[in-house]
């Protein structure tokens, strides 16, 4: 079992770094060009183009990318003249310092919200909220932050219109923004779940034996809403990876996403495919901890999920 | 019989849909001989001006009967495309780093090194050469209006305008000072933290490889060359106290400012004074750095034996003293002094390592060291120990300077609003913002300063001169000329900030005046 995860695992990552190495030399434009710019002379170019190792054929620089790759060495940033491995460190901190606050509003507002709600009878409540959150989700992440930007930042001054690493308030738009789509997802799918268990013959028999409402949802419906509420927190996690792109680019905020923008910008190879990688990582470890929440989570314990 | 009613007319509003997507506009005064014009520009380049100004210049166009396609592209697709000369026309500029027409007549001499249009012709050839290698400024200068004039006629890039530079600054930053070349100087700005915004993404920190806006306005920060821009365009001493060309212009001597030293670094913790040798080692380090710009020391003694690695050293780079050093050129080249100017010039100490990693530190002269780059902000302190004063008044007068990356327009005038920028350079799309339709400064900002600065830069359609149609054809390339309205363009978009330009070489331009 744990071998045919870590084959999969490999076999993903072989996927992304074929992919981002074909896709890249698919793309038009020359990255000793992109570097040195419009107006360098054809020598300098072509000088630049051997020291970076361009000027090899596109399978001996995919080959040898994979077999440096294998010792975990993911090679040097032609653009930033760093190894990229220190680059991905020093930028994916911002990164996950973003997606722990996302993460935090959408168990606030995912998952206590609705149980908060259903617990106290707030029946509308809970509708409207479903319904605000909905609609944002449905906002492109591009659209929903250059406009929380202009109207909560700017027309309205609550908070910083630049983004500075050291200052909270800075930090908070971003979160909002990145959990948006999330926090739907996980507030529909809880929320449901939630109902749904309320209507089962167990919830109704404790009802029937007199057991106040608020106990019946803490006690007896949260533990079975549970699992599904942590699979759909778990898929949200996921979605911070292709959120982070939009949001760190509007907000200028130094991560991952937008390392990835500069790399693509500058067809910078190596930093790129190290983006990826590092996101490909992310997912892999998400599923890994969805499937082992799940089977301690799940009332029906392991057998169900055992094959 | 509702459904068929209901059928009836969505069939009618399908017809009417499609008759009016296919009915072709009418052209007024359409000149069927006109070929089809399509212009490609860099979309990741001043993007809010461009999209502007290039729907005007397709207006226009269409108004004299060519029919006008707008091609906007990437970078990357932008450089590939030009440079296999697979497009019919360009819309972009050209900027320079000094105050000398040279750098607007290079693209058109056949064996210069990057080429847009491809343009050749002997004659602009040898007036060109002409002009380089004069020997008096008044030779210089006439033979390089004699180029611009051939080009003018031939018109290979149609000039439309060079635009102004326009900052809203806050009262207290009234020391800052910038040029037409574009070199920021925040020495004098009186206030405790800088904090000002750069929308365009810069290309790297290293000095020698700096070439576009963003990247100069932080490398210069930190970094300086023996000579400088003042605020006037005139070139003013800078790392260099004098300087001098021998009787026959073959020789050009700096005598260079003593107790001059280099930032402290991670390579070396002590700061150290600069002397000739650091010069040497770093023009020899430019030459070997792949820079946009290692062809600015063509011209110098031994430099084709230094690039083919037949020498260690190049011969024409002499340390005549530990503060005074020597270009040997082979021949009279005035020019050698302001292409000294460009940031790939600037000094760096001798001892530089090969991987010095010059997004965490910097390791200069310049009145502020680089602290970090984070991929949005370039931080700086003051550098304690820099060489300039004020009578007797420690420069810089800053504590510290942010340079951050802000590309949309709207955020950066929200950032200035909430009082996070000290200067805001106004682009393109925020002119409404700020000024009236005159171009006066809006009531809102009066208790702001407001700067104009001229640009000596040059917005023009490059066409491709190896093309068939617009290259063959140079009464074309007039007509085109012909129909586009500068004025328009001055007054409507640029609200009187820019000027129409009638040539290649901008009006102001040292000699064109």
């Amino acid at each position: 079992m744990p071998w045919r995860r870590l084959l999969t695992a490999l076999l993903t990552f072989w996927v992304i770094v074929t992919i981002a190495f074909v896709c890249l030399y698919r793309l038009p434009g020359d990255p000793a060009r992109m570097i040195l710019g419009g107006q360098a002379s054809a020598a300098s170019v072509a000088a630049f183009r051997h020291e970076a190792g361009l000027d090899q054929p596109l399978f001996q620089q995919y080959t040898h990318y994979l077999s440096r790759l294998f010792r975990l060495d993911l090679g040097r940033s032609f653009a930033l003249r760093r190894p990229v491995g220190e680059v991905l460190i020093e930028r994916g901190y911002y990164s996950f310092i973003l997606a722990v606050c996302a993460g935090v509003v959408v168990v606030f507002l995912g998952m206590l919200l609705p149980l908060l709600l259903i617990a106290n009878r707030r029946i509308r409540a809970l509708v409207v909220s479903e319904g605000v959150f909905q609609g944002l989700a449905f906002v492109p992440p591009f659209v929903l932050a250059t406009a929380a930007l202009v109207v909560v930042a700017g027309w309205l001054d609550w908070l910083p219109v630049i983004f500075e690493t050291n200052r909270i308030a800075a930090w908070i738009l971003p979160a909002l923004v990145l959990s948006a789509y999330p926090v739907a997802l996980v507030l529909k799918l809880f929320a449901d779940s939630l109902r749904t268990e309320l209507t089962l013959p167990y919830a109704r028999r404790a009802r029937a034996f007199g057991f106040s409402h608020s106990f019946i949802v803490w006690k007896e419906v949260l533990p079975n809403a549970v699992p599904a509420a942590i699979a759909a927190l778990v898929n949200g996690l996921a979605y911070f990876v292709t959120g982070a792109f939009f949001v760190e680019i509007v907000f200028g905020l130094p991560g991952l996403g937008r390392l990835g923008q500069e790399a693509l910008r500058q067809k910078d190879v190596a930093l790129l495919t190290g983006v990826c990688l590092a996101f490909a990582v992310v997912m892999v470890l998400l599923s890994l901890l969805l499937d082992l929440l799940q089977r301690r989570l799940s009332p029906l314990g392991k057998s169900l999920h055992d094959d | 019989m509702k459904n068929k009613v209901i059928i009836a007319i969505v069939l009618v509003l399908v017809a009417v849909g499609a008759w009016l997507l296919l009915k072709k506009p009418v052209i007024q005064n359409a000149q069927p001989d006109a070929p089809k014009l399509s212009i490609i520009y860099n979309v990741e380049e001043l993007p809010g001006e461009k999209s502007l100004v290039v729907q005007v210049i397709q207006s226009q166009l269409k108004e004299a009967g060519f029919e006008v396609t707008l091609d906007p592209v990437p970078s990357g697709t932008y450089y590939d495309r030009t440079g296999k000369s697979d497009f019919d026309g360009a819309f972009t500029l050209w900027y320079l780093d000094y105050d000398d027409a040279e750098g607007f007549l290079t693209d058109f001499y056949s064996q210069a090194g990057y080429r847009l249009s491809k343009y050749s012709s002997p004659q602009y050839d040898s007036t060109y050469l002409a002009a380089l290698f004069a020997t008096t400024e008044e030779e210089k200068l006439t033979k390089y209006r004699e180029a611009a004039a051939i080009l003018d006629h031939d018109l290979p890039w149609v000039p439309l305008y060079s635009n102004s530079e326009l900052f809203l600054l806050r009262p207290d930053m009234e020391g800052f000072k910038s040029n037409a070349y574009q070199y920021y100087d925040y020495r004098r700005a009186a206030v405790q933290d800088i904090r000002v915004a750069s929308d365009v993404e810069p290309g790297t920190l290293d000095p020698a490889l700096a070439y576009d806006l963003a990247s100069k306005h932080i490398v210069t920060q930190s970094y300086e060359g023996l000579i400088a821009l003042d605020e006037g365009n005139k070139i003013v001493p800078s790392l260099a106290t004098s300087w001098a060309f021998s009787d026959a212009g073959d020789a050009l001597t700096f005598e260079l400012r003593p107790n001059v030293r280099f930032h402290e670094t991670a390579f070396r913790k002590a700061s150290k004074a600069m002397a000739a040798s650091d010069v040497k080692v770093s023009f020899e380090r430019l030459i070997k750095a792949n820079s946009p710009y290692s062809y600015i020391f063509d011209h110098v003694v031994g430099i084709d034996e230094f690039k083919n690695d037949s020498a260690p050293h190049v011969t024409g780079f002499v340390v005549d003293a530990p503060l005074r050093f020597t270009i040997k050129l082979k021949q009279a080249f005035p020019t050698m002094l302001p292409w000294l100017l460009a940031p790939a010039a600037y000094v760096l100490p001798a001892e530089v390592p090969r991987d010095f990693d010059v997004t965490k530190g910097s390791c200069g002269t310049g009145p502020f060291v680089l602290t970090g780059w984070d991929g949005s902000v370039a931080r700086f302190n003051a550098n304690r120990v820099y060489w300039l004063s004020d009578n007797g008044t420690h420069l810089p007068l800053a504590k510290t300077l942010s340079i951050r990356i802000m590309k949309d327009a709207s955020s950066l005038l929200a950032a200035y609003e909430q009082h996070s920028l000290d200067i805001l350079s106004v682009p393109l799309p925020l002119f409404d913002a700020v000024l009236d339709k005159d171009g006066k400064v809006l009531p809102k900002w009066s208790t702001h300063r407001f700067r104009e600065v001229k640009l000596n830069n040059l917005k023009f359609i490059g066409f491709n001169m190896l093309s068939q149609t617009w290259g063959g054809d140079p009464a074309l390339r007039q007509r085109v000329s012909d129909a586009l309205d500068r004025q328009e363009i001055v007054r409507e978009l640029f609200k009187g900030k820019a000027r129409a330009a009638t040539s290649i070489v901008p009006s102001g331009m040292a000699g064109f005046n």
